[in-house]
């Protein structure tokens, strides 16, 4: 753009002059310059939603309507196609493809908390050193036998308590034959024909995380639960070198399969997101997909919805998920795949894929003709399984509260929405609720059993427990860096329960304001109170920073004091559609800064000028008026 | 299974001598069919009376009774005699003895067997008649077994003491089997959940116990469980490194090559 020079460009602008030197149709179109030229008040640029009424707008005829900028370009076609109704309609769900049906079979395999493995006395380990959990049988031996090891049956019963499964009195074991080199016997012992536990059920619900679509909640159905051996764990080094470790060889897995009852990708990720809480609840299996200890196969086959007694389409497998979302993602792009096959004419053929996480598409690993044919036989060596029902009983009696009912209880007794309800439960590993429920306990010792105002108490407090307690250890300001610990039974080294129970029970009473208390949270959390104080009440007290609350004839004598000179204001309050909550505010605050902040409780103060603008300031406009 | 005696018997035995009861009056002579009974047993001493106590008055067969006295033995079916195989066939089931008409082993069908079994031929004439007739004996006994009616039997998996006090003493799991294991818990938290004692001496927490992934943090030590776990496993692989077997997929065949048990090698770990 040609240099306009300064005189000329400083009589437009603070004048409103065109240069007439030259002929008004100049050879260098004059535009106005958008950039606000540093130090001339920008007479054209003020932001045209100001309030003050002396502003003088661009007069009209100096912008020129050949440059319209991009964006203003984009909204404008945006909104003409809008209106002609062509937008495409964003499909932000990708859970239901119009015209097909999605039907999803989970098998999840879990590794059980034990102390020996299942047919040989050797420990169970995680990350020992390799081969030295090994007995005879588990490397496969000449002359060694299984022993069923009966510890094992607790966490294995206990999960199929937990998802609501019958026990069957009469169990047996099965070989199931493949040849690999992490399984030194040839085969792998399961349970084929008569597992331990069949006819289970789990209840999703929306809290869970499961597909918009699926509504409410849905049940899903578990066939069978079983218990069966582990294999070894291969690491590959070379090209085709694998370096084994038979410490995991014979480490008891339960293997549960589900019917084919979901419908949605993200409700088959919440339902294994949900068998690994619950079974981690239940103390059944506490490693979770992250470090191997779970891990799900799905089968995924669509049809069309057109004919609602079709058969089901061929099913394929998807082996080895490792995460929650691998789970969703692959059977999201192993449908599309389906379709794309169907809808092209062709035929899905019966297979197991595999997935790699960040991939779109899941790959062959083996086809129908490399089926394995497992020669399922029962095992000779090792007896049938019968359990006795005052097992049963006694574990399904002492199982605790499962997670669900917990969350039941926080949200029926304490008022908290579901998702803060799953938060605090999930924190910390459980740790963070084991804390809420001492502080609980503390409060209630404080309030008295005969206080009506319990319940906002204890809202209160989880509140704090979720967010502000949260804040503290993200604050990167803190000298002393160790972080925020709670311990298993609930106990916090740096905000002891009492601390915090102290706290929020003056905050209840109104002793203290929320950012005196918030201050004193901070003051604990650094180690302050026990050092330099001897308790908050203490500290409270030295620092005098109890809240002593205006009366009712100072908190209108501040109203009148913030009233004044704000007519413009006032005035909006006369005849409205709609109440001027923001005006209201905007007066509060005006009290609050004109007056002492300490003293001043907002929501009295904002009572208070919503009478005093009832009572008398507007009425005394009327009259005025 | 309840029963208001005890027993000695299985249920299969059980059921098979219930048939056999209520499908007539026990009368060695009149058994069809079966190979197995009806044969009177050739060493059995003179006296084979009815044996059953049939007369309509005892309502419920005593076992001990039944058992006392064989019906048969194994060397009726296995009759080198053929004077005596001659004999039994007008006494025994005409069912057995058409099978062994049909397809009875010739001399040439013998020295096709001793062919393909690499045994050497028979040396004289009196040696193979007695091959054959040894045969012939072997094959009648195993089409008698397999001759036996197992309708509604469940297939034998393994020999066990299958008996009510077989099953309690040996398959059984009660709540007084694992009392020990159960005492080894915690009763944790809020939720009154029980949680086992680890051994490593890690707590008992309430949640995920294993937070780190694989390969990360210090690999524990712990004892070695007596009498299971102190032998040297590694003693028997034709490749070690380090403390890891070491297996060669592919072409590359690593079975045959001396054993290298390496050095302290970097045990860098990734899941495949």
């Amino acid at each position: 753009m040609p240099r306009i020079p300064v005189v000329t460009l400083s009589r437009y602008l603070l004048r409103g002059e065109l240069p007439h030197r030259e002929c008004l149709r100049l050879s260098r179109p004059l535009r106005p310059t958008r950039r606000p030229v540093p130090g001339a008040p920008s007479l054209g640029l003020r932001p045209l939603h100001s309030e003050s009424a002396s502003s003088a707008s661009v007069p009209a005829s100096i912008q020129t309507p050949a440059h319209v900028p991009l964006r203003k370009q984009m909204k404008d076609e945006a909104k003409k196609a809008k209106a002609l109704g062509k937008k495409k309609k964003k499909n932000a769900s990708n859970q239901v493809i119009e015209g097909w049906e999605l039907t999803v079979g989970i098998e999840i395999h879990a590794q059980l908390n034990t102390a020996r493995k299942l047919f040989s006395a050797a420990a169970t380990s995680f990350n020992d050193d390799p081969n030295t959990h090994v007995a005879y049988f588990d490397l496969a031996t000449p002359g060694s036998m299984p022993i069923f090891q009966r510890e094992t049956l607790i966490p294995a019963l206990r999960a199929a308590l937990a998802l609501n499964c019958e026990v069957q009195p009469r169990s047996s074991f099965d070989r199931k034959h493949y040849f690999h080199w992490d399984q030194p016997s040839g085969y792998q012992i399961t349970q084929y024909y008569e597992p331990f536990a069949r006819d289970g059920r789990i209840w999703l619900q929306s809290r869970d995380g499961i597909a918009a679509e699926d509504g409410d909640g849905i049940p899903v159905r578990i066939k069978q639960v079983q218990m069966e051996q582990d294999t070894a764990k291969t690491m590959a080094q070379a090209e085709s070198t694998h370096w084994i470790d038979f410490n995991r060889t014979g480490l008891p897995l339960i293997e549960i399969i589900t019917h084919p009852d979901i419908h949605h990708p993200a409700t088959a990720a919440a339902l294994v997101r949900k068998v690994q809480i619950l079974l981690n609840a239940v103390d059944a299996c506490v490693s979770g997909m992250e470090t191997g200890g779970l891990r799900a196969d799905v089968n995924v086959s669509v049809r069309r919805t057109d004919d609602p007694n079709a058969p089901l389409g061929t099913r394929t497998e998807i082996k080895n998920l490792s995460s929650f979302k691998a789970v969703e993602d692959a059977i999201i792009a192993e449908r599309d795949r389906q379709i794309a096959v169907l809808d092209a004419g062709g035929v899905v053929e019966s297979e197991t894929r595999g997935w790699s996480i960040g991939s779109t598409e899941t790959r062959r690993l083996r086809g129908k003709e490399g089926e394995v044919d497992y020669r399922y036989m029962p095992d000779p060596d090792l007896a049938p399984l019968v359990i006795q029902n005052d097992l049963v009983n006694h574990l399904q009696e002492s199982m605790g509260q499962l997670p669900d009912a917990e969350v039941d209880e926080l949200v029926r007794d304490f008022g908290l929405t579901p998702k803060d309800a799953l938060s605090l439960v999930a924190l910390d590993d459980g740790r963070r609720i084991e804390y809420f429920w001492n502080v609980i306990d503390a409060l209630s010792a404080r309030l008295g059993p005969d206080c009506t105002t319990r319940l906002s108490c204890f809202q209160l407090a989880a509140n704090w427990i979720l967010h502000e307690l949260g804040r503290l250890a993200a604050n990167p300001h803190d000298d002393a860096s160790r972080d925020l610990i709670f311990t298993s039974d609930g106990q916090c080294d740096r905000v002891s329960v009492d601390a915090l129970a102290d706290i929020l029970h003056l905050l209840h009473q109104r002793k203290i304001t929320a950012k005196v208390a918030k201050e004193l949270l901070w003051v604990v959390y650094r180690g302050i109170v026990p050092s330099q104080y001897d308790s908050i009440v203490d500290a409270v007290e030295t620092e005098n920073m109890w809240f002593r609350e205006l009366s009712e004839e100072e908190y209108n004598e501040l109203a009148d004091s913030a009233v004044d000179g704000q007519d413009g204001i006032l005035q909006q309050f006369v005849n409205y559609k709609q109440y001027p909550q923001g005006k209201l505010m905007f007066l509060v605050g005006r009290m609050v800064r004109l007056g002492p902040e300490e003293r001043i409780d907002p929501k009295n103060a904002e009572i208070v000028m919503r009478q005093a603008l009832e009572e008398r300031y507007i009425p005394a406009l009327r009259q005025d008026a | 299974m309840k029963t208001t005696t005890p027993t000695a018997m299985c249920t299969q035995c059980r059921t098979a001598l219930r048939r056999r009861l209520q499908a007539g009056q026990w009368r060695p002579q009149q058994q069809p069919r079966r190979a197995l009974e009806g044969r009177r047993s050739v060493s059995s001493s003179a006296a084979t009376p009815d044996l059953a106590p049939s007369p309509p008055s005892s309502t419920r067969p005593n076992p001990r009774d039944i058992l006392s006295k064989p019906t048969w033995s194994v060397r009726s079916l296995l009759a080198p005699n053929p004077a005596k195989d001659a004999a039994s066939t007008t006494t025994g089931s005409p069912a057995a003895e058409p099978e062994a008409d049909s397809d009875s082993i010739t001399p040439q069908t013998l020295h096709h067997l001793l062919r393909l079994s690499a045994l050497p031929p028979a040396a004289s004439a009196a040696e193979e008649a007695g091959l054959l007739a040894t045969l012939r004996a072997q094959l009648r006994f195993v089409r008698a077994v397999q001759g036996v009616d197992t309708r509604g039997v469940r297939p034998l998996v393994a020999v066990r003491d299958e008996t009510a006090a077989g099953v309690a003493a040996e398959q059984t799991v009660g709540l007084a089997a694992l009392r020990g294991a159960l005492a080894r818990e915690d009763i944790v938290g809020h939720n009154r959940r029980p949680r086992r004692r680890r051994e490593d001496g890690a707590a008992a927490g309430t949640g995920l116990a294993r937070t780190q992934a694989p390969g990360q943090g210090k690999k524990q030590r712990r004892e070695a469980v007596a009498g299971v776990e102190d032998w040297d496993v590694l003693a028997g692989a034709t490749m070690t490194a380090g403390r890891y077997f070491v297996v060669r997929s592919g072409n590359g065949s690593g079975s045959t090559s001396p054993a290298a048990k390496g050095g302290s090698t970097a045990e860098a770990v990734k899941e495949p």
